[in-house]
């Protein structure tokens, strides 16, 4: 991967990373998340597999080890009590889904999700991943994550009832493949 | 970027299907975010280009400059005043920036830092500690000895980083004598500053006559927090007073002045730290191994004018003395021939106590 190829994937995804780790781990931290991980990417760069259309995936997943690391980090760091934001700003748990980016009511939406949702909604909203790469992300065939996604948009819009958050109106999926 | 063709059209159909419902619900995909939150792919480039050594300029117009401005600093009482003098000198060679536990040396330009007040709170403690037990030495001579750099030319026209180790005599009556010597160069992660060596081979006094200091100034400063900050005010003559960016940085060139010209009591330094627990700006870095190798925790403040420079104060959780500052320029500055991120300054103080005598010249 030269600097040119380089420069192109650092500007396609790292506003996606970013919005990907900010639900996780706050937009500020989510900050040193998007660095980290194209530190990883800048280092791993000649490693990278020749066709482009995976380099997201690839991408994806350094960052989801990265928030994983972050997540830690504050676990360890609370457990030391040693310094000042642990005791303040931000409770540890991995449900912090607290990014300024997403609406307050998509946020509500977000905490009612399992840990195990949570993970398949930050893969799968992840844009530039088309699913088999997002299905690989996560370990799992295609038709499964497909199924998984299908049955995630419903439970979307129970939570969207539920909490009162105005849904928006489902997509025919025939409608769909039509267009 | 390309999405690829070989997924199914109703994989596809009902992966953007759910796409389309996220961001209807509110859900941010990354669209949103504000580009100017992230650095530039050219940035990032030149960060990591950087950070491996790929760029090391070195002319030797360059260099010659740098010693040149370095000097001029160093030849007049404008050194008390540390970081905030030097802004002028060009810089060579780039110099590592330390790793803090909340800011590491690559992301040294940009780290947000962390809430400062747990590590103020830290060394306000750690100093009222060894309030009970103080090791100021005797006698009425303020002795400090710090570990400074500057970049040297050699006859090859190549460049190289050298520390300056200084002493200072500060007597009663405000007399002021002054040692400098070069000392050895720091190894390659920025660490070795190191105590004068006894031999001094390239020592090179100076006297500045009774008056030139106020002696008395540190032993003369409240120990309440509020009170200090209006003395440090006052001193400085600070263009505002109102909590701020401003006030900020008077108060930080103010006790950046007071570590490096007194004898700082135990009971000042914790109302120095307390002090800057009610100012603006101030964010924690986290621990540090300092240029010497000691345990500190850093805090930091950017400039408020330009945005331009990281100032450092580095702290010792073991008594609340300063270990050093360093200043940092983090964004690229026209009239600077240096490349962001880059150490402009530091010192690392080594000794600090209460002296009999000043050497004779």
């Amino acid at each position: 991967m030269d600097d040119e190829e380089f420069g192109a994937l650092y500007d396609a995804l790292k506003r996606p990373v970013h919005a990907f780790a900010a639900r996780r781990v706050g937009p500020e931290a989510a900050k040193d998340v998007v660095s980290e991980t194209f530190e990883v990417v800048w280092r791993k760069r000649d490693e990278f597999p020749p066709d482009r259309a995976a380099w997201p995936a690839w991408v994806v997943g350094i960052a989801k080890n990265k928030v994983l690391q972050e997540l830690q980090r504050r676990t360890r760091k609370h457990h030391d009590n040693r310094f000042a934001q642990d005791w303040t700003v931000e409770p540890v748990t991995d449900d912090t889904s607290h990014s300024v980016l997403d609406s307050v009511e998509s946020q509500q939406i977000y905490r009612e999700l399992t840990p195990a949702e949570k993970h398949l909604f930050d893969v799968a909203f992840f844009r530039d991943l088309p699913p088999s790469q997002a299905a690989a992300v996560l370990g799992i065939s295609t038709s499964a994550f497909t199924t998984r996604v299908s049955r995630l948009r419903q439970r979307l819009r129970d939570l969207s009832e539920a909490t009162g958050v105005p849904g928006p109106r489902p997509v025919a999926d025939t409608e769909e493949r039509i267009s | 970027m390309s999405t690829g063709g070989r997924d199914d059209h109703a994989h596809v159909d009902e992966l953007e299907a759910f796409r389309r419902e996220a961001a209807a619900l509110g859900f941010d995909d990354g669209q949103d975010v504000d580009e100017a939150r992230l650095e530039s792919a050219d940035d990032f480039i030149a960060r990591m280009r950087s950070a491996a050594g790929d760029e090391r300029p070195s002319s030797r117009r360059r260099a010659r400059r740098v010693v040149a401005a370095v000097l001029a600093v160093a030849a007049g009482v404008a050194v008390f005043f540390g970081v905030a003098h030097r802004q002028d000198a060009a810089v060579a060679e780039s110099l590592p920036s330390l790793d803090y536990e909340f800011a590491s040396a690559v992301r040294i330009a940009y780290a947000g830092g962390e809430d400062p007040r747990t590590t103020l709170d830290s060394l306000a403690a750690a100093a009222d500690a060894d309030a009970a037990d103080p090791d100021e030495g005797s006698g009425a001579v303020q002795y400090k000895q710090s570990d400074s750099w500057f970049a040297e030319v050699d006859e090859d026209g190549s460049s190289s980083i050298v520390p300056r180790v200084r002493e200072a005599w500060l007597a009663p009556d405000g007399s002021l004598t002054t040692r400098e010597t070069l000392g050895a160069p720091l190894r390659a992660d920025g660490r070795g500053a190191a105590p004068v060596r006894p031999d001094r081979p390239d020592a090179v006094d100076e006297r500045l006559p009774a008056g030139t200091v106020d002696a008395d100034f540190a032993r003369s400063l409240p120990t309440s927090p509020a009170r200090l900050a209006d003395a440090l005010l006052d001193h400085i003559e600070c263009e505002s007073r109102a909590v701020g960016p401003v006030r900020s940085m008077c108060l930080y060139r103010e006790v950046v002045s007071l570590f490096e010209t007194h004898v700082v009591s135990p009971e000042l330094a914790a109302a120095t730290w307390r002090m800057l627990r009610d100012e603006q700006g101030f964010v924690s870095l986290g621990s540090v191994k300092d240029r010497a190798g000691r345990a500190g925790l850093g805090l930091s403040i950017i400039d408020p004018e330009n945005g331009r420079y990281r100032y450092i104060l580095i702290g010792d959780p073991s008594d609340g003395q300063m270990l050093g500052v360093e200043e940092i320029l983090i964004k690229d500055d026209p009239s600077l021939d240096a490349k962001a991120p880059t150490v402009t300054a530091f010192t690392a103080f080594l000794e600090s106590r209460y002296v009999k005598d000043v050497p004779a010249g």
